[in-house]
């Protein structure tokens, strides 16, 4: 029954957008009344309404396990805890697709209740641009993938949820992640309404700015989580491993990173216009291309889902049609938006505009690398993957000269910079970095790759910290101290500087991480030990035990460094309803580094040997804790929006 | 300067079509081989439910199907209308796959028997020397014994057919 209601809700959403489309296209092409914008608007609430009570209903029928729906029977298990049950709802491919849908409900809600644009006719085309989203996805799901389909006889028992997705990282990884990719909808829908009004000013770019920055939060933050749960839960010992679908989640995130630079450029010189037009296309596109690749069936990786190559062409021509569409639209007007005013390249723009070209290049890089093996194979017919040394050979170069840049751009001006002003501001920071640098090189030993790593993370915390000094000594108030010209600072630099410093933290984890960490890996007998960095290991036992849904091996090991000891305990479960292994990597933290211990299967069976993997990992939780402050300084910079609105 | 705003069109044109025509051949790459295939059909030693044993008359005498089938598995129940509909015209060998007797039992009496012999793969031994691949699985047997064909996934009536048309080729 609540499946049904779930299926009418969605083929009601199905329906109405229909209805939006007629009624956008209407009004915002030919007479515009406030009536039917009116009606609009209330239909758009009614689809999201629908979408979203849509989605809750196949949770609830996950979570009283209704196995006469296929996508339960093949998802769930009744012996499941309940988190799982209800995570099992976007485990799969049909209930992630509700999902999709239900976020694009939640993201057109909140852009028809909280858009700033004072033009309704601009609105009425944004939702012209998202009613054809709409009737895309949602056509996708009914025909393709529908989540509702029953199957007779009902089975008793559901076949389970693959293992390896029953950790709490990965049930909020896909809806942060989906959050992410939903929302660069609407800068879509801002730049195809704002070409098709042939308009586009400062205005225009600061009410894109929270969603371009919402996307961009969750994105960061669905990305790093994914990685997390992959480095403690897939046991590979590291934390991102060039995945096709990795690569592929990356992209927007790049694309968005770009588009928050040249939108500030559009904000602040109404400069650059037609380029964040671009890369918002883009930057949508890429999420459809994503799903397409994970869907189709084309890239093989841990994320894909049952492929089935007819969902890969309905997604394909959805992709093109809009992509196409969007494109021609672009080159059309594009006389119409762009000044092309120049500008001098030291400058705030011109800094931005190169980090711009860094970014997308790198993102261009990796698309390609992604894709490749697919062209070799089409081309040569031999089979090949491109891995990790492609990429970091590859991606370094171009990310590396746009992170010094952008300890750079953060304290021009913008406007035109004379050198000499410049050569002023930064001439003591530039020595009291060489001086650190050198002292780095001194004191720790490494590759050189740690200090260089090192070298950018010290650049852009000293960047900011001197472009914080450089505030403060200018500002115009006078007879204040310093800590109250701090508040006169705008809340939205401080967004800056907080995100920034992320990805300063974030590359301090990196260059350490990567380049000190030690392993070992090799047959351990019970009673036997190794060390690793210091820290002596002994495998104590292996003991067995049953939990709810699976049965747990648990390897002992006692760990001594110096005079502290403790135990560890790292698990290898075997999942009853499907006999699937996972591991549950052991991980002591001690300060921001890691010492990680992976257990493998017991063989011969019997032998007491057991293959098993230790890794002291220095300093690699400031990986994820750069992400987090990144996220952070998006948050913060979101909250400024606000503050702006009342001026 | 005006062929520019043209550029990422003409990109993502050429894109979309390589991707395009990668996927309209997918089909054909989809079939997955297997080591079995020309290799004589592996004498299994396995409990026998109903019938006879298929070595004793069966194997290089007469062209033969071999369908791995479970009571617990969803798609099965699927193709086993198509399995009826066909049983009269071709002898299949059904062989449940880590499952119990009683189950394939009531399976059977529920849905009809479009099987020769039923046999049982309790832990799934005979499978790995197949190189089963998942369930519902089925294997072509000419008549000099050989695997020649192997589908993996519920069969259709036209894949079953087509199969069967080159199989006596």
């Amino acid at each position: 029954m609540i499946g049904e209601i779930g299926y009418i809700f969605l083929i009601f959403a199905f329906t109405l957008s229909f209805l939006q489309f007629f009624n956008s296209v209407k009004i915002s092409f030919f007479n515009f009344s406030e009536e039917n914008f009116k009606f609009l608007k209330s239909l758009t609430y009614f689809i999201s309404f629908f979408l979203l009570f849509s989605f809750f209903s196949l949770i609830i029928s996950y979570v009283i396990s209704d196995f006469s729906i296929l996508n339960i029977y093949n998802n769930s298990h009744t012996n499941k805890p309940l988190l799982y049950k209800i995570s099992g709802t976007w485990g799969n491919h049909e209930g992630s697709l509700l999902m999709w849908l239900a976020m694009l409900g939640l993201y057109g809600l909140l852009f028809t209740k909280f858009t700033t644009q004072e033009s309704n006719i601009f609105t009425s085309r944004a939702l012209f641009a998202i009613s054809v989203i709409n009737i895309g996805f949602i056509g996708f799901t009914i025909f393709t993938s529908n989540p509702f389909e029953r199957i007779t006889p009902i089975p008793l028992e559901g076949n389970g949820l693959n293992p390896v997705l029953q950790d709490p990282g990965l049930a909020f990884h896909p809806p942060l992640l989906y959050l992410g990719y939903v929302g660069l909808t609407i800068p879509f829908a801002y730049s195809i309404a704002a070409l098709l009004e042939e308009k586009i000013d400062n205005q225009w770019a600061k009410a894109i700015r929270p969603w371009i920055l919402t996307p961009w939060i969750f994105l960061t933050l669905g990305i790093s989580l994914g990685s997390f749960w992959a480095y403690y839960e897939l046991g590979w010992g590291g934390w991102w491993f060039w995945d096709p679908v990795e690569n592929i989640s990356l992209l927007p995130w790049l694309l968005s990173t770009a588009l928050l630079h040249s939108n500030r450029v559009t904000e602040k010189r109404n400069n650059l216009k037609s380029w964040t037009i671009l890369l918002s296309i883009i930057a949508f596109s890429l999420t459809l291309l994503g799903t397409f690749i994970v869907r189709s069936g084309l890239l093989t990786s841990v994320h894909a889902f049952a492929s089935d190559p007819a969902r890969g062409v309905f997604i394909l021509s959805f992709l093109f049609l809009v992509t196409f569409f969007s494109l021609i639209l672009y080159a059309l007007k594009y006389e119409k938006i762009e000044n092309n005013k120049s500008f001098h390249l030291i400058s705030k723009e011109g800094g931005l505009l190169l980090n711009n070209v860094f970014l997308c290049a790198s993102a261009a890089t990796i698309l390609l690398g992604t894709l490749w093996p697919l062209f070799v194979e089409v081309t040569t017919g031999k089979d090949i993957s491109v891995g990790s040394p492609y990429f970091k050979l590859v991606f370094l170069p171009l990310i590396i000269p746009a992170i010094y840049l952008s300890g750079i751009s953060i304290n021009l001006n913008w406007k035109l910079n004379a050198m000499q002003s410049i050569l002023d501001k930064l001439g003591k920071f530039f020595i009291i970095f060489i001086f650190i640098i050198i002292g780095i090189a001194f004191l720790l030993e490494g590759p050189a790759m740690m200090i260089l790593g090192l070298s950018l993370s010290v650049w852009l915390f000293l960047s900011i910290i001197n472009d914080m000094l450089d505030k403060i000594k200018y500002q115009s108030v006078k007879n204040k101290n310093k800590i109250k010209k701090l508040f006169l600072i705008p809340i939205s630099t401080y967004g800056m500087y907080v995100a920034h410093l992320g990805v300063a933290v974030f590359i301090l984890g990196v260059a350490i991480s990567d380049t000190k960490n030690k392993y070992f890996e090799g047959i351990l007998k019970v009673g036997t030990s190794t060390e690793v960095a210091s820290y002596q290991i002994k495998f104590l036992e292996v003991s067995k035990n049953t939990d709810k849904n699976w049965i747990a091996e648990k390897g002992l090991f006692l760990v001594r460094k110096k005079e502290k000891e403790f135990i560890m305990n790292a698990e290898r479960r075997i999942y009853k309803d499907t006999g699937m292994p996972s591991t549950e990597a052991a991980i002591y933290r001690s300060y921001f580094n890691h010492l990680y211990i992976v257990m493998g299967q017991e063989q011969p069976v019997n032998s007491g040997l057991r293959i098993v993997r230790v890794y002291y990992n220095p300093f690699i939780i400031l990986i994820w804790m750069g992400a987090f402050i990144m996220a952070l300084g998006g948050i913060i910079s979101i909250l400024d929006i606000k503050r702006g609105k009342k001026k | 300067m005006k062929i520019i705003k043209l550029f990422p069109m003409v990109i993502f044109c050429l894109l979309s079509y390589f991707l395009y025509w990668k996927i309209s051949n997918i089909e054909e790459t989809k079939e997955l081989s297997s080591a079995m295939l020309n290799q004589n059909f592996p004498k299994l030693d396995l409990e026998i439910i109903s019938g006879n044993s298929p070595f004793s008359k069966l194997v290089g005498e007469q062209e033969f199907i071999v369908n791995y089938f479970a009571s617990w598995c969803a798609p099965c129940r699927q193709e086993h209308a198509i399995l009826e509909k066909m049983s009269n015209k071709n002898i299949i060998i059904g062989i449940a796959y880590k499952d119990s007797k009683k189950n394939v039992k009531n399976f059977i009496s529920e849905l009809g028997n479009p099987y020769e012999t039923i046999m049982l793969d309790e832990n799934g031994r005979a499978a790995i020397e197949l190189g089963l691949y998942g369930v519902p699985e089925t294997y072509f047997i000419n008549n000099k014994g050989k695997i020649k064909f192997r589908h993996v996934g519920p069969l259709t009536i036209e894949k079953f057919n087509n199969i069967i048309s080159l199989l006596s080729k």
